[in-house]
């Protein structure tokens, strides 16, 4: 396995040098650093490296978002999609987990972070003049908590959302990168979520990732801290033993945290576009994760064999519910006949997946309708 | 180029010096007759070594001429102070502007050259004179070829394999690679279904954590491959779903059992079932076929009947 990837070299867009932000992250990085005068230096230098996936981890660019901060979740066709927001605070990811899709959807992949926040504030300000029950996250395009080291981040946006009362903001992570969250005044507008896996998968296939029980652990002290909390079983894997594997983490979050503090529950199998195949392939040798019956999903993406899913999906929804019958639980991307089948409803006899999330965040984040 | 004519007794010739040897031809019937009608029309180039004579280009006029027990052969003898570089030139020129070369016989061009050059970038600036390919990542390909087993390389002559697959066998242990050249050459499969066979294969080893070398040497896939009573286009099929059985076990049950549901429903020749793709959506297409209206009101009787068919309700389940 090769070694921990770490930020060598720090590009800094011209155009944002002398901002307070960049000033910032480049005396707390304490690495190498080199001002460019655009992106076009920064993508070389990773396009042409061996492994320009790793070279995007080992290098951060700060720059400007030059388009929206806010952003709709792309969703898929032919499957529920959840209506989530995203605020797009930067991209890519320290951390290497085999699966990710961020390895083939950006060209290249460069860990980029936008220092323009009065651009991000100014768009969160007209997000909430709307009022309308609104769920974002920042842990899309990358991981929510691995900015702590570096950026104020989380102490500027966990407090920015709690002055209002429409919005939630979730902080998804696979880190512990969570003191900083301790003395903030949230307001329960945040949500404090973690991407979950088995022991397994997390030793196989996760890189430099928090393992299960530090996570868990995380979150406990999370919701000790007054936080709502929310996991995501995503990508669950298929291999011989991951039904009790899974049922093993079930039985974990119930004995960390309250089922009573638990916004939602996200499942969904893993699923790829098929040219992350090929670099599955080339980085990670040793991994199985592609060789699952996967299939050609509507979208085009390759995607469990749908009996499989369900046969998964039912023990797992089984299980939670042994704990809780009142935690929301939900598929990321799958269609009616997954959800009739695992969970015995549709979301349209619930008003829609979006409208069950919103009702779910407005209970546990006491939002205003 | 410093060099003469003389008459060199064939005794003297090492024909199994194979230092310049670039054509893969073993053939000289041809050639035979030729020099019998005609005579020798080209003379071949030789370098002094020793005592002895080794071949620069005319390996089968040689063989030729001496299978037509000619004692001397009148020869082009190349001063033996030229450098290893020129002869290997003069080998190629006098081969691949008399016709062009195949891979293997550009891949031992290449070979013998690259030395010479720093980089492939550099060859490749020295090939396009001497009638080989100038892409440097062509001529990265092609010079892979020679190091590719025998049994690889014949199939990749005889144009049973590409070159891409010859190199994707050429990466597998050395048995692997041959045992798979060989299945293609007996199959004459095409590239996509070869392809489709060495993924199955490395995926389904992988999978298992057995070795492909394992996999191959299973009774079930020998029973298919040794089968006498089948042709290689039957063989090529069963191959085919018997991997695909080993790769997508729920899958293929899947299929098998539509099948069975849908031979339940006893359909007339005039529809046909057709169900999602892979299963993954919930629509199913029904085609019927009539000419008329009295075929039109037979095939809405016999679709009356199909949704009264329990096995219909276990399709759609």
């Amino acid at each position: 396995m090769p070694g921990k990837t770490k930020i060598e070299l720090l590009y800094i867009d011209q155009q944002v040098a002398n901002t307070p932000v960049a000033i910032s992250i480049k005396s707390r990085l304490n690495v190498p650093s080199e001002i460019v005068e655009g992106p076009h230096k920064v993508f070389k230098s990773v396009s042409s490296a061996n492994d320009p996936i790793r070279k995007g981890k080992e290098v951060l660019f700060l720059t400007r978002n030059k388009g929206a901060f806010i952003k709709t979740c792309p969703g898929t066709r032919s499957y529920t999609c959840c209506g989530y927001k995203i605020l797009h605070i930067g991209t890519f990811c320290v951390m290497d987990c085999a699966y990710c899709i961020l390895q083939s959807y950006f060209h290249p992949p460069v860990l980029q972070y936008f220092v323009n926040q009065d651009d991000l504030f100014s768009e969160l300000d007209i997000l909430f003049s709307g009022k309308a029950v609104t769920r974002i996250g920042t842990g899309e395009f990358t991981d929510s908590m691995i900015w702590e080291k570096w950026t104020d981040l989380s102490g500027l946006l966990v407090p920015k959302f709690s002055s209002q009362a429409h919005a939630v903001l979730e902080l998804k992570t696979k880190t512990t990168a969570i003191d900083g969250l301790k003395s903030l005044s949230h307001n329960r507008k945040t949500i404090a979520a973690w991407s979950l896996n088995t022991n397994k998968v997390i030793h196989n296939e996760e890189r430099q990732t928090a393992s299960l029980s530090a996570r868990l652990k995380a979150a406990a002290r999370c919701e000790s801290w007054g936080y709502p909390l929310a996991f995501h079983f995503d990508p669950m894997i298929i291999y011989d033993g991951c039904e009790e594997d899974y049922k093993h983490v079930v039985e974990q979050i119930f004995s960390h945290v309250s089922s009573d503090n638990v916004v939602w529950i996200s499942l969904g199998t893993f699923r790829f576009i098929p040219n992350l195949k090929p670099i599955v392939q080339k980085r990670f040798p040793g991994s199985k994760i592609i060789y699952g019956e996967f299939i050609s999903g509507l979208d085009g993406k390759m995607r469990y064999f749908k009996p499989m899913r369900i046969n998964l999906y039912r023990k797992i929804v089984g299980w939670i519910k042994e704990f809780s019958t009142d935690v929301l639980i939900y598929f990321c991307m799958e269609d009616d006949e997954i959800w009739k089948k695992s969970l015995g409803f549709i979301p349209s006899e619930c008003g829609g997946l979006p409208r069950m999330l919103d009702e779910s965040a407005i209970h546990h984040c006491e939002l205003d309708v | 180029m410093r060099s003469r004519e003389k008459t060199v007794p064939l005794s003297r010739i090492n024909p199994d010096d194979n230092t310049f040897h670039i054509t893969t031809k073993t053939c000289i019937n041809s050639l035979v007759n030729s020099i019998q009608n005609v005579g020798l029309i080209t003379p071949p180039i030789l370098l002094e070594k020793s005592s002895k004579f080794i071949i620069v280009s005319g390996f089968r006029r040689i063989a030729a001429c001496k299978q037509l027990g000619w004692q001397n052969i009148l020869s082009r003898v190349i001063d033996s102070g030229i450098k290893r570089l020129e002869c290997i030139k003069l080998a190629i020129a006098d081969n691949s502007f008399q016709r062009q070369l195949n891979l293997i016989e550009q891949s031992r061009s290449l070979y013998m050259l690259s030395p010479f050059y720093k980089d492939d970038i550099a060859l490749g600036k020295e090939t396009s004179s001497l009638g080989l390919p100038e892409n440097p990542s062509f001529i990265i390909k092609i010079k892979k070829i020679y190091h590719l087993p025998q049994t690889i390389q014949n199939s990749l002559l005889s144009n049973n394999v590409s070159l891409d697959m010859a190199l994707e066998l050429g990466r597998l242990e050395e048995d692997v690679g041959v045992k798979f050249a060989d299945l293609f050459s007996k199959l004459k499969l095409s590239l996509n279904k070869q392809m489709e066979i060495l993924t199955m294969f490395k995926e389904i080893a992988f999978r298992e954590d057995i070795s492909i070398f394992e996999l191959l040497k299973e009774s079930c896939f020998q029973g298919i491959v040794n089968n006498d009573d089948l042709d290689r286009n039957q063989k090529t099929q069963k191959i085919r779903s018997y991997l695909k059985q080993r790769r997508y076990p729920a899958l293929t049950k899947a299929e098998k059992e539509f099948k069975k549901h849908v031979s339940n429903l006893k359909l007339g020749a005039g529809a046909k079932l057709i169900p999602p793709n892979n299963f993954e959506s919930t629509v199913y297409t029904l085609c019927l076929q009539f000419k008329n209206l009295i075929e039109l009101k037979e095939r809405k009787a016999e679709l009356d009947k199909i949704i009264k068919n329990p096995s219909m309700k276990k399709i759609l389940r």
